[in-house]
């Protein structure tokens, strides 16, 4: 009997060999083509090009890089996407209401045709391996039925940088356990150092972008209550309910701006690589943004190289529970592409299990599960960095709100912070945002 | 006594020279030193005053794609944009002139209209209509939208140099049975050569500088050097090696142009700003 | 006389590029103006609306006051100080050439470099500036706060432009004939005294045209403030272009954008047509 069994499972691996090989995805099926990709400088960039000669390899399809400064390349996707002869097949996609726009003007492609198709994509591709959180941020309408626009290629939780030595120094080293503690503590480290040293760095120009760190301190601020998508947090039930005046958010915004003037005098013109080069430099003690900075804090040529500490936002009493928001960058596929078999190859061959490591150990915000467990990536982070970003997220939410026309919804909500910073009472602020959110509806 | 004013009027006069020099000269010089420091050193605090000056900034920018072709860009858009502008001008100035042309105030008005308008005006219209021919991220369609402001220039600056040119030479040569194109071509064009030169430069430096036209019409393909430098803003920190060098040396074609050409630049700008 | 014909077909090629390049865009704007289109799928005729809501929109007036202060400060510092420094080098003769294109070279830069420079420069924690202030004991939030940024632009731009009135009225003054002023002289009056009254309102169109240059210009300053400050902190240097900019590339407001730019356009228009007749009249 044995023998039977074992001689009919032999045959059966046999025979299964050439049928594996049937279903094995042909990497050169494009060789010869050209594709251009048009992305922002960025971590995860760095990550692409370790990659790319390996693509181009592997594929023989070459590869145009089109790299733009951020805020350029804000307003050169927009024009990309719309121009009348694809300029780019592959866009670095923010996986939020700017790719849910672009999914209502039809100017994107889904790309579950391509994720379902076992001649294009390789049967280890495994999307179940990505967090469904992340996936959905890129899933339009919303609802069955809805297909997949964009894969994530990094995700980053808002988390709290301190710099060990001025914590050392200025605080005995302790370092904060609540949030008002936080504030009370950088205000501490500015004038003990004579302003030498800044207590709190934090993005505090007024901008749209800013409304992913804005919220991960919000959602410090709303706790366990449930959260509503796609209204999030600042409308409740319907978006003709606008709530900034909730006593949660208005709590969260205060302590925004809290942490903005405990900063340097200029921080109204800090974005986030102003800040982010101050902690870099080592010229403050906190610094609350995505996690993502965390290995360029740790790269060989910056100065905080082993001085930073990591730890997630601080609740809001002690003890507490933290919370915290999230955010991804994707890769999409704009519908006017030229070449959208090769581009789904690139997509494809940078997001799966083999490639995502290498390119995460650049931006240290892996979106697989399966890249955390991975040695390649893993072991090249910080393990107090590595154990943040996980603690922080068991608590996260999305912070993306999918609203036409959301951007100048989120300028409201930085001006809000500003407002509160510039001395006006964060009642008053509050209840100028619901008025102005109304007229924004009614437009 | 008057001696004595005399010299007091020119030494105030020398004191406020030299001040202006320094303050036009420091910040350029502090550009360049910044050029010549290594990856570490540009940005110490306090700033370093000595260091040892290394020439890799300014080698390795050429290896870097993106500004290499932004630099040829450049050039190819300058000079297409300048023959344009030239040969066009300079028929419109000799219609103006030699003849009696019945709108010619209000083409004049005109002129001057388009040569002030905000270049926001001209981007999003322009978008459309140069993706349809073909014109957008092309060297051509920005030359062709930069006539705009070149082209009224170029008129009035051809004129008034056309204007110098004495009216019995043209009667002369009529007499001799030139027509309206020889004329121009053989008698005019050789005497009013220093002026036609003195309109180039002035046209390529604002060409070569130019910014809001570039950025609305160009993607990647055609980008100019304005584009290139702007782009060096990187994603966390600035490549400040690659951003000094860069604009020094986008810098140094203008500032020949300005020391060798000097009389020129002062001629055109004066009478240009004449108008007419 | 002539064939005007030949005239007319001179004219041709400038009337048609002309014609192309600014009045079928400032058509096409002004019609656009009038529609809500959103770079998408609203495209929608909302007649009059757009203009109505930013005639009543504090933002867009904020914009408007930040570009006439900025142009009133940087063109009047500019064209006094150019005036100034031309009147102290017309008398120079030795080196007069050498100090010219030296002061010549800032107007030879891009005002994106010149932005850029000012910013690394400026920059509180690396800049050069900062640093030596700070050894005289001044501070200033240069760039960084609401209350300085305006004004270091306004001081950039008048590194950046001053020598454009500079060699203009120097070139002005070097053409005066000069034996008003030696007869001036001989009668004794003061070296400023034939500035004020002989040598400056010989000039007078030359002054009138340099202020024209100037305001236009930097009404319609965009490439400064945007590679700067990009129009913050806050609101604080947002001038009208870089208003319109990010309105249609940040916030997909076409028409909207297009709308500031018409009404602008129209405002620098009449301000040309303006200038034109007193310059006639100063004629």
């Amino acid at each position: 009997m044995k023998k039977l069994i074992s001689l009919v499972l032999s045959c059966l691996f046999i025979v299964s060999l050439p049928l594996a090989n049937l279903f094995a995805l042909d990497w050169k099926k494009h060789a010869g083509s050209e594709i251009t990709i048009l992305m922002s400088e960025h971590p995860v960039l760095d990550g692409i090009r370790e990659v790319l000669p390996a693509f181009e390899r592997d594929t023989g399809i070459k590869v145009n890089v089109n790299a733009l400064a951020e805020d350029v390349y804000f307003d050169r996707m927009e024009v990309a996407l719309r121009s009348e002869k694809g300029v780019a097949d592959v866009y670095f996609c923010p996986m939020d209401s700017t790719a849910f726009n672009q999914y209502l003007a039809g100017l994107i492609e889904p790309l579950d045709g391509y994720i379902n198709d076992l001649t294009e994509t390789a049967n280890d591709y495994d999307l179940k391996d990505f967090p469904d959180g992340f996936l959905q941020s890129a899933r339009f309408p919303g609802g069955p039925g809805s297909n997949q626009y964009c894969l994530p290629m990094s995700f980053e939780s808002y988390i709290l940088f301190y710099n060990k030595d001025h914590v050392n120094q200025y605080l005995g080293g302790k370092v904060p356990e609540t949030m008002e503690e936080l504030i009370a503590a950088a205000n501490t480290v500015k004038e003990a150092s004579g302003g030498d040293v800044m207590g709190a760095v934090i993005r505090g120009k007024r901008t749209d972008t800013a409304i992913d760190t804005i919220t991960g301190v919000v959602m410090n601020s709303w706790g366990d209550s449930k959260v509503e998508y796609p209204q999030n947090i600042w409308f409740d039930g319907g978006w003709d309910n606008p709530q900034i005046d909730h006593p949660n958010v208005i709590r969260g915004l205060s302590q925004y701006a809290g942490l903005m003037s405990a900063g340097p005098e200029d921080i109204q013109a800090y974005d986030w690589n102003e800040a982010g080069t101050a902690m870099q430099q080592n010229l403050a003690a906190f610094f609350l943004d995505a996690s993502l900075f965390g290995p360029w804090f740790e790269s060989d040529e910056s100065p905080s190289k082993g001085k930073i500490g990591y730890t997630v936002i601080p609740p809001q009493t002690k003890g507490g529970q933290s919370y915290t928001a999230h955010w991804q960058w994707g890769i999409g596929m704009p519908a006017n592409a030229q070449n959208k078999d090769a581009a789904w190859y690139f997509i494809q061959y940078m997001t799966n299990k083999q490639n995502e490591p290498v390119i995460g150990a650049k931006h240290g915000g892996a979106a697989r599960m399966s890249t955390w467990a991975n040695p390649v990536y893993a072991d090249t982070l910080n393990p107090e960095y590595v154990s943040t970003t996980l603690e922080s997220m068991k608590t996260t939410r999305s912070s993306v709100v999918m609203k036409e026309g959301w951007s100048k919804y989120a300028l409201e909500i930085d001006d809000v912070i500003q407002r509160i910073y510039e001395g006006t009472s964060p009642d008053e602020s509050a209840k100028i945002a619901n008025e102005q959110f109304l007229k924004f509806n009614a437009q | 006594m008057i001696l004595l004013k005399k010299h007091k009027h020119l030494i105030t006069a020398y004191i406020v020279a030299t001040l202006a020099v320094l303050a036009t000269l420091l910040p350029i010089i502090w550009v360049g030193m910044l050029s010549l420091k290594s990856k570490g050193e540009t940005f110490t605090r306090p700033p370093k005053w000595f260091f040892e000056p290394t020439f890799t900034n300014y080698v390795k920018i050429w290896e870097n794609e993106l500004f290499t072709n932004t630099f040829i860009n450049s050039i190819l858009i300058t000079s297409i944009a300048i023959v344009l502008s030239i040969s066009i001008a300079l028929f419109a100035a000799f219609a103006l002139k030699r003849y009696n042309i019945r709108f010619k105030g209000a083409f004049m008005q005109w002129l001057l209209i388009a040569y002030m308008l905000p270049e926001f005006l001209f981007i999003i219209p322009m978008y459309g209509i140069y993706q349809k021919l073909g014109f957008y991220d092309a060297h051509f369609g920005l030359a062709l939208m930069y006539q705009v402001h070149v082209l009224p220039f170029s008129i009035w600056m051809l004129r008034s140099f056309l204007d110098e040119v004495p009216k019995e030479i043209d009667d002369a040569a009529t007499m001799d049975g030139c027509n309206a194109f020889e004329t121009l071509y053989k008698i005019y064009l050789p005497l009013i050569l220093p002026g036609i030169t003195a309109t180039a430069i002035l046209n390529a430096i604002w060409i070569w500088n130019e910014l809001t036209i570039a950025l609305g019409l160009t993607f990647s393909d055609s980008q100019p050097i304005t584009l290139g430098i702007a782009s060096f803003r990187g994603y966390i920190s600035i490549d400040w090696g690659g951003m000094t060098s860069g604009s020094i040396i986008a810098i140094i074609p203008m500032v020949i142009f300005a020391l060798i050409a000097q009389k020129h630049i002062v001629k055109g700008l004066t009478l240009g700003s004449v108008k007419g | 006389m002539f064939k005007n014909t030949t005239g007319y077909f001179f004219l041709l090629p400038s009337i048609i590029i002309l014609g192309f390049t600014s009045v079928y865009p400032a058509i096409y704007s002004f019609i656009l103006s009038f529609y809500n289109w959103n770079w998408g799928v609203q495209q929608d005729f909302v007649g009059f609306s757009n203009y109505l809501f930013l005639l009543g929109d504090k933002e867009f007036w904020i914009v408007i006051k930040n570009t006439f202060l900025f142009a009133f400060f940087a063109c009047s510092i500019e064209v006094l100080l150019g005036i100034i420094l031309a009147i102290y080098i017309d008398r120079i003769n030795v080196g007069s050439g050498l100090i010219r294109s030296i002061l010549l070279i800032p107007l030879m830069i891009s005002g994106i470099v010149v932005s850029l420079m000012s910013k690394m420069m400026l920059n509180k924690l690396f800049g050069v500036i900062p640093y030596l202030m700070k050894q005289i004991g001044f501070s200033s939030g240069f760039y960084g706060t609401k209350s300085s940024a305006m004004w270091t632009l306004i001081g950039v731009d008048a590194w950046w432009q001053t020598a454009f009135v500079f060699i203009i009225i120097l070139a002005g003054l070097q053409s005066i004939p000069k034996e008003p002023i030696e007869a001036a002289r001989i009668d004794g009056v003061s070296e400023w005294g034939i500035t004020r009254y002989i040598r400056l309102p010989m000039i007078r169109s030359l002054i009138f045209l340099v202020i024209l240059f100037r305001s236009i210009d930097t009404l319609k300053i965009f490439d400064l403030v945007w590679g700067a400050t990009g129009g913050g902190p806050g609101l604080s240097t947002e001038v009208v272009q870089t208003y319109a900019y990010r309105t249609a590339y940040g916030f997909l407001q076409m028409s909207k954008a297009m709308t500031i730019i018409v009404i602008f356009s129209i405002i620098v228009a009449l301000l040309t047509i303006f200038y034109n007749r007193v310059d006639q009249k100063i004629r």
